[in-house]
């Protein structure tokens, strides 16, 4: 008993002096190693996006997009590069499967939808010589240029088209891997950030012409809007920001904020005017909504409700109305709940600003 | 009596771990695709195998026979978990290559056949002397193999991203079979058959 115990003893002894030399060692180099992976992640990040000198990640919008496209679960991360004159673009981070195991990219997308660039994180399950070749200027340089608008191809011949990539010579399945890869992040693009960027963009200038027809300038603000919804992340619905001019006079204010509606996010464009009402509201954007029913929010019978209230916190209900109440669509009660979100999300942003 | 200059030059040729006593060829054979790992993957090793000897060395009174083994098996992986933290910490591009044959040192024969052979039977200074002399032999064997499937099977030596033949190579088309796994069979059998022909050439010449 006693020889055992004194077995047992010199062991625990052992062991408990190679846990604290393990303990103290991984203290060392904790810092050290989360500090590599993040700055590996940057690097890549900043290679696919030039001009971008920080990112901001898009769970919401990537989770957004996962749920209504199973397939798009290979994107992990995704990211809006911010430049020192606004949002430069976007940036996914995608793990696929290749011949041997994970393949691991990051892309960039730019606000004119083309792909900025891409590049193999890491493939290193990849045969040596074959499948590790995608990891060659010449294959990743392929994809720089190509538009994010559509899916890529894999070609075993030249590439020709726009959205055509040759593979590498007897390394089809890392090469798809890596197409696979890209066609998921430009797939999150097309429908979180096509839809809503260049396209939308003039939708909500338009919208604003609409609400400000005497109008001359719009003069979009995105550092006063990035630093309110840097002070107050609760302003995040909040898009875009405008001061309203003609000539040098200001004759109000725009924010365009989504809303959650029915079936996706429902934005609005809304017009201030000086003495702090709401001039008007426009609707859009809708995707999620059905036609004919959720999509009656864009009505002049409801979207004109709006005009003239005062900037204050908006409720929506069924019937009657008051100063603060604004009357659902008849059947939509989900969609006109999300509109007035949409606006009650500016109505917040405008407030925090103070009044021009 | 050895000199303790003589124990450390016995693992670099008379018992190379790797062509003489044949031990360790698990990461021989998987990370030799370039020369680069040999030499990283042979730095680890002589970290490991130095430290690890001389904690045995030191340890070889108070640890009970009975349970050598799991004492000694506690003392490498300690070593082998510090090399990996310190590689992923500061030399992430080479703990990605390496991966998991960094861990798996703790089970490398090279390293449990020194402890029970020769360190826990040897004084601090020569089992140091081992372990650096028998880590070097291994770290040149695994460049050695890593340096001739890179060169035949890519046209070129990568020496931290720089080619060692210029940008252009040496002109032939690579065999692709040699950095793939049969090509580190082939190029262990080639390199053990040379040297031990060479060897009985010596022996035939002495003894004649």
């Amino acid at each position: 008993m006693s020889y055992i115990a004194r077995l047992g003893l010199i062991l625990a002894l052992i062991t408990a002096v190679a846990a604290g030399a393990l303990a103290y060692t991984n203290q060392l180099t904790a810092e050290q190693i989360l500090l590599q992976v993040e700055k590996a992640k940057q690097d890549a990040l900043l290679e696919v996006l030039p001009g971008a000198v920080g990112f901001d990640s898009q769970a919401d919008l990537l989770a957004e997009a996962q749920a209504g496209d199973e397939a798009l679960r290979d994107v992990q991360e995704m990211y809006v590069g911010r430049g020192a004159g606004g949002p430069v673009g976007t940036a996914y981070l995608v793990t696929v499967s290749g011949y041997g195991g994970p393949v691991v990219i990051v892309a960039g997308v730019n606000n004119e939808g083309a792909i900025t660039g891409m590049k193999i994180v890491s493939a290193s399950s990849e045969t040596p010589g074959l499948g590790s070749k995608i990891k060659e200027a010449w294959f990743q340089n392929q994809f720089k240029g190509k538009t994010a608008g559509a899916p890529l191809q894999l070609v075993k011949t030249p590439a020709l088209g726009q959205d055509q990539v040759q593979a590498v010579a007897a390394a089809t399945i890392s090469s798809s891997a890596v197409v696979r890869a890209i066609n998921a992040a430009t797939a999150v693009y097309r429908t979180q950030i096509a839809g809503g960027d260049p396209r939308l963009g003039r939708i909500k200038q338009e919208a604003l012409q609409e609400i400000f027809p005497a109008a001359d300038t719009f003069e979009a603000e995105p550092e006063r809007l990035a630093d309110a919804v840097a002070a107050d992340p609760a302003l995040a619905a909040a898009t875009d920001l405008w001061t309203v001019k003609r000539g040098g006079e200001v004759l109000g204010t725009g924010v365009a904020a989504s809303g959650r509606g029915y079936g996706g996010p429902i934005v609005a464009v809304v017009g201030f005017d000086p003495a702090g009402k709401i001039a008007a509201v426009r609707f859009v954007d809708m995707p999620g909504e059905s036609t004919g029913v959720g999509t009656l929010i864009a009505e002049a019978s409801f979207a004109s409700q709006f005009a003239g209230r005062p900037a204050r916190v908006l409720e929506v209900v069924r019937t009657a109305a008051g100063p603060d109440r604004i009357q659902a669509v008849s059947g939509a009660t989900v969609s006109s709940a999300g509109a007035v979100a949409a606006v009650n999300n500016a109505i917040d942003l405008y407030n925090r600003l103070g009044r021009p | 009596m050895r000199s303790p200059l003589q124990v450390l030059t016995n693992g670099l040729v008379k018992e190379n771990p790797a062509f003489r006593l044949v031990l360790g060829l698990c990461p021989m054979l998987a990370v030799t695709t370039a020369a680069e790992n040999g030499f990283w993957m042979g730095m680890a090793v002589i970290f490991v195998l130095t430290f690890s000897n001389v904690f045995i060395s030191a340890l070889s009174g108070v640890i009970p026979s009975k349970i050598r083994i799991p004492c000694y098996i506690v003392v490498i992986a300690t070593f082998v978990t510090i090399v990996d933290l310190v590689m992923h910490a500061y030399l992430p591009e080479m703990y990605n290559i390496l991966g998991i044959f960094i861990p798996l040192i703790v089970v490398n024969c090279v390293i449990m056949a020194r402890a029970e052979a020769f360190a826990s039977k040897n004084g601090l200074l020569f089992a140091a002397m081992d372990g650096i002399g028998m880590g070097l032999g291994y770290t040149v064997a695994i460049m050695l193999i890593g340096a001739i499937r890179e060169l035949l099977g890519t046209g070129n030596i990568l020496l931290r991203g720089v080619p060692l033949f210029g940008a252009a190579g040496l002109g032939f088309e690579p065999a692709i079979v040699m950095i793939l796994p049969p090509g580190a069979f082939i190029t262990l059998g080639l390199v053990l058959g040379v040297l031990n022909t060479l060897q009985q050439r010596r022996l035939r010449q002495r003894g004649a």
